[in-house]
């Protein structure tokens, strides 16, 4: 079984400390959440996760291992994000058989499925393919790595709503055929919670929260109904958030239901 | 696995050597073509006037394919490194491999217009008389000109890639200081467009000296780089 861990990780750009000692521990046959809004430190974090930089203090590893610039332990790491495409040439064809030279477990036929049920043209120059088929050019070469670790950093914003659909699906397949450690970074929670078996919060640099989908889930409950009723029932709980139309009010609760 | 810098290497050359590939045929087209041009009399005076046919061919694509080993050089770690990186190969493994596929590519080019020169001198009548001792005896010291542009180019690409602004323009002046170096004690008079007072210098002490200097700059060069690359920060964009 495959275990990412990383332990008090920190990293800074210049005087700015943007990871403050995060530490966590990832297990395989997961999907992992990644949430945080806007300059959090998601993307800092994955790419400490995928060699892409060092940490500044702290340890990142692979089954015990560090994986920077470990030969065997780098290509087990998957790292998509939204590429900037505008110089590429090749077509993805090219791509996706450059990846599967480098990576190990990288199933070129099964690239070639996922890219037909994603409408990705693979004989085109990929700076000539829509930002919605870049997208799925990442995701397909995501998917069909295998890597034992793999990462999608918000790759799907570009995509439509049918084909993002279509990816969810593919992702919870792939994930049921060779099970890895999957983080999803994303702001689209509404849409991808229902993939995620656990979620990882983080907010200034720091972890503010680690936990399985479910225990999260049963930390907190909404409570919809007649504007009178509800607030006495809401009384002296800890509402997060609530909004009312006309005589009716929604509150968010957020603690156990008992 | 430990092959990996093997295949980097293999990739890197078929990819770079295709756009050499390129460049070799324009040359030959443009340096073919100048000849053709210089049989018409209205045209004669112009192709004189460029210089063209003065020189030899393996000579027009040195100088070409110097020009090409730094602009290859410049792409690097914007092209190659963080592709490699990407698909899970290391620092380490990319480093080796460019400085391979850049040394197969520089002696493969040379050796390319080494060996059209006297095809086209001696069936065409192109470019003069070809002195085959001469050229040969030349060829290693072309071929280490032609890494130490590459050098060059890929010192600058480090600069920009790891530190920006500051780093990249102090990464220009030492690749330009290393190219001037280099010209000044081959001999080759090439057009500097800086250090200028550094081309009244004659270091000239006959070709070993040269060769030993190019290979002291080049470990020097190799050291910097490898110091810069092997944790240098992948940048997502």
């Amino acid at each position: 079984m495959t275990i990412l861990q990383a332990d008090n990780v920190k990293v800074s750009f210049k005087r700015e400390e943007v990871l403050k000692g995060v530490s966590f521990q990832l297990e395989q046959g997961n999907i992992y959440g990644l949430i945080g809004r806007n300059g959090a430190g998601k993307t800092t974090l994955l790419s400490v996760l995928a060699s892409y930089r060092q940490a500044d203090d702290g340890k990142v590893l692979i089954d015990g291992e560090e994986p920077f610039e470990h030969e065997m332990l780098m290509p087990k790491v998957a790292f998509l994000y939204e590429t900037d495409y505008s110089d590429e040439t090749e077509t993805a064809l090219v791509l996706l058989k450059l990846a599967a030279r480098y990576q190990e477990q990288f199933d070129l036929d099964y690239a070639q499925e996922l890219a037909a049920k994603l409408e990705l043209p693979l004989d085109k120059p990929v700076h000539k393919l829509s930002t919605g088929k870049q997208a799925a050019l990442n995701v397909t070469l995501g998917l069909a790595s295998r890597a034992p670790v793999t990462i999608f950093d918000e790759v799907y914003s570009g995509m439509d709503a049918p084909t993002r659909d279509t990816f969810y699906k593919e992702l919870l397949e792939e994930q049921e055929r060779v099970p890895r450690i999957i983080i999803l970074s994303t702001h689209l929670v509404s849409e991808m919670d229902y993939l995620f078996d656990h979620v990882i919060m983080i907010h200034e640099g720091r972890l503010l929260l680690n936990e399985p989908v479910d225990a999260l889930l049963e930390r907190g409950f909404s409570v919809t109904g007649s504007q009178e009723k509800v607030a006495a029932f809401a009384a002296g709980r800890n509402v997060i958030s609530e909004q009312s139309l006309g005589g009716t009010l929604s509150v968010m609760i957020f603690e156990e239901l008992t | 696995m430990t092959g990996k810098w093997k295949k980097a290497a293999r990739d890197l050359s078929i990819m770079q050597g295709t756009w050499a590939a390129w460049l070799l045929a324009a040359v030959l087209i443009g340096y073919v073509g100048a000849h053709v041009m210089l049989r018409i009399p209205a045209l004669a005076g112009f192709i004189n006037e460029t210089g063209l046919i003065v020189f030899g061919f393996h000579e027009l694509v040195w100088n070409a394919i110097n020009i090409f080993m730094l602009v290859i050089g410049i792409m690097s770690c914007y092209a190659f490194l963080e592709m490699f990186v990407g698909f899970g190969v290391t620092r380490r493994s990319y480093y080796k491999a460019s400085i391979v596929s850049a040394l197969l590519l520089a002696a493969a080019v040379n050796a390319a217009g080494f060996a059209f020169s006297p095809l086209l001198s001696v069936f065409f009548g192109l470019g003069g008389p070809f002195s085959w001792g001469m050229e040969a005896a030349l060829l290693p010291a072309y071929i280490m000109t032609a890494f130490i542009y590459y050098l060059a180019g890929w010192i600058i690409s480090v600069g920009f890639y790891r530190w920006q602004m500051s780093g990249g323009f102090i990464a220009i002046a030492a690749a330009l200081l290393m190219l001037t170096l280099t010209d000044r004690f081959w001999n080759f008079d090439m057009p500097v467009p800086f250090f200028s007072s550094l081309m009244e210098l004659n270091f000239t002490q006959g070709a070993w000296a040269a060769a030993v200097f190019s290979l002291i700059l080049t470990a020097l060069a190799l050291a910097v780089i490898q110091k810069a690359v092997y944790d240098i920060p992948v940048k997502i964009k």
